[in-house]
């Protein structure tokens, strides 16, 4: 398949999102084995309750309500990607089925053969997020996923049923509850490219480096960091690679077209909340540095 | 094509779903919105105890309680013979399995108590992940056969060790002998969580519901037994009931006012109509 310029670098920038997950995983599975894969999956859970309250928050700011439609439909943090297939089986207030027939994440998981690292993140992050959206009473189901080496799809199917809400939530979550309504105050639009990956970005990195400290201490930090630094080589070279394939001159202004994060780290306003305990100082000494080190000084190399 | 001992499993099965179908039934119908919210609050109860009960009889009889184990027990079916399943993965942290043939979808099914089943099937799962696993573990029902669009239950559970402190984690070894909670302790089970529900409620038509779903069930499950004993030639006495019917231990119905108000008359005509009384 073909593609514009401008999806190249959206799927260059998912990737390495993608990637930022699989490399801190490793690094913390392989430095701290079971305690280490504790972290990882808390740190997913709170990235995941943390998406989840921002959505919602900016759902009741909007007066939009509180439900499977809206969760999914209703101005989305996840930029889309051109490579994404899925069928849509239901999509109303009270559920939303559908099954995923392509994943991105799941398929550069597999090719770099961490698909276990992959695996714990549909465990825990669907869950997490979908779940605390909705107050905690959304049931998630998500028998199938392309992490694991059984299936060939996803299989989601999220319910929220009125009947399961206290009374105080059902006109909060449901139309048919609240005869005063009278719509959304604002159009809320979808997450896009480069601030879209670069917010979720920020927050992934932040939740599992704060949940690897906050339970392995400073071996949870140490494996972070070794994570990161893992990860520049890695990255660098897929940036080199991205380069060459898009025809364009290895510079700062490129990295920043294809990469999710700003390396002009003082200019992106996230690292006030999401760079505290020192994780915005890690991020620049572990990999930005290192990166744009190894992009320039290769880039006129090549070109 | 199923032996006798098949024969009385299925029947006491088919009790069960009969006994939850006509209850969920009428109260669905009787109280709308608020019924399935009492219907579904029943069975999480249901499956959480049913869940804590096995893990307490594990830890007893030191088998560990991982899911290898639960699954042993308990599939979300029966270990009814009409269960057409396939396991995708048994692990100790991991379980997928697919179902084709369920002899519960297919009682609510016939009767027209597929609203009562899907209820069922939302919630008991679930529920019974968090009663075995104290909070770790989670289940995923991401199709059911109660459920219009699909033709199959595509289930699976987690429950990680890294995600357990250890309490969760448990002390049995796995050398223990592992038991299904029998048919007639579910069911009676079932009942007692429809009637604390229904308690809780104080609601007069809640009660009206449950009451005429128990009548119903009973005057169901009688004409079931009367049917069955005649097929399989044998005497409607109380080794046939001990076999057959899921409330087989008849102190149990002469303890419980409601149980004894819904059933024994029905019983006694039926054991009657029998020759045991």
């Amino acid at each position: 398949m073909k593609y514009t310029l401008n999806e190249m670098q959206i799927m260059n920038l998912a990737d390495h999102y993608t990637l930022l997950y699989a490399f801190l995983g490793k690094s913390l599975l392989e430095q701290c084995g079971e305690k280490g894969e504790r972290a990882l999956r808390e740190g997913t859970r709170r990235f995941g309750r943390d998406r989840a309250e921002a959505l919602r928050a900016r759902h009741l700011d909007a007066n939009v309500k509180i439900n499977m439609h809206s969760l999914f439909a209703v101005g989305a943090d996840l930029p889309p990607d051109p490579r994404f297939k899925r069928e849509l089986q239901e999509l109303n207030p009270q559920e939303r089925v559908s099954h995923t027939l392509y994943c991105p994440m799941a398929a550069l998981w597999k090719e770099y053969g961490v698909m276990e690292i992959g695996r714990i993140y549909c465990e825990e992050f669907h869950r997490a997020c979908y779940g605390h959206y909705a107050f905690g009473y959304t049931k998630v189901n998500l028998a199938k996923t392309q992490t694991q080496p059984e299936d060939e799809y996803c299989a989601f199917n999220v319910v929220l049923r009125p009947e399961t809400l206290p009374e105080e939530l059902r006109a909060v979550c449901f139309e048919e509850y609240d005869p005063e309504y009278s719509g959304p105050v604002k159009q809320l639009a979808q997450a896009q490219g480069k601030s879209g990956f670069g917010t979720l970005f920020i927050k992934l990195y932040f939740h599992i480096a704060q949940a690897a400290e906050d339970i392995l201490g400073d071996m949870g930090r140490s494996a972070v960091c070794k994570g990161l630094e893992d990860m520049a080589e890695e990255c660098a070279d897929r940036l080199l690679c991205a380069a060459r394939e898009q025809g364009k001159e290895m510079s700062l202004d490129f990295i920043e077209a294809n990469y999710p994060l700003r390396m002009d780290m003082d200019g992106e306003p996230l690292w006030s909340i999401y760079g505290s305990g020192g994780w915005k100082e890690e991020m620049k000494n572990h990999f930005c540095n290192k990166v744009q080190r190894i992009c320039l000084d290769n880039g006129q190399r090549l070109f | 094509m199923h032996s006798e001992n098949e024969l009385g499993y299925q029947t006491r099965s088919d009790g069960f779903g009969i006994l939850y179908g006509e209850i969920a039934g009428a109260l669905i119908e009787r109280c709308g919105r608020n019924g399935m919210g009492i219907v579904r609050k029943a069975v999480a109860a249901y499956g959480k105890k049913k869940g804590k009960r096995l893990r307490e009889q594990y830890m007893g009889s030191g088998v560990r309680t991982d899911l290898h184990n639960l699954m042993a027990a308990e599939d979300g079916c029966w270990k009814d013979p009409r269960t057409l399943k396939t396991t995708v993965r048994d692990t100790p942290e991991a379980q997928l399995w697919e179902i084709y043939s369920c002899p519960l979808e297919k009682n609510w099914r016939d009767r027209g108590r597929e609203e009562a089943g899907r209820l069922y099937c939302e919630e008991y799962l679930h529920a019974l992940m968090d009663g075995y696993g104290e909070g770790a573990g989670q289940a995923n029902v991401s199709n059911s056969k109660t459920c219009r669009r699909d033709d199959r239950c595509v289930m699976a559970m987690y429950c990680r060790t890294a995600n357990q402190n250890e309490t969760q984690k448990g002390t049995g070894d796995g050398n223990g002998i592992i038991r299904e909670i029998p048919v007639e302790e579910s069911t009676l089970l079932l009942y007692r969580c429809f009637i604390e529900v229904m308690k809780e409620e104080k609601d007069a038509e809640v009660v009206a519901a449950v009451t005429y779903g128990i009548k119903n069930g009973a005057e169901i499950m009688a004409e079931t037994l009367i049917k069955k004993a005649d097929h399989v030639g044998r005497s409607l006495d109380e080794d046939f009931l001990m076999e057959f019917f899921p409330f087989c231990r008849m102190e149990e119905l002469r303890e419980d006012r409601i149980l004894r108000q819904c059933f024994l008359h029905v019983f006694d005509e039926c054991l009657q109509k029998g020759g045991w009384l």
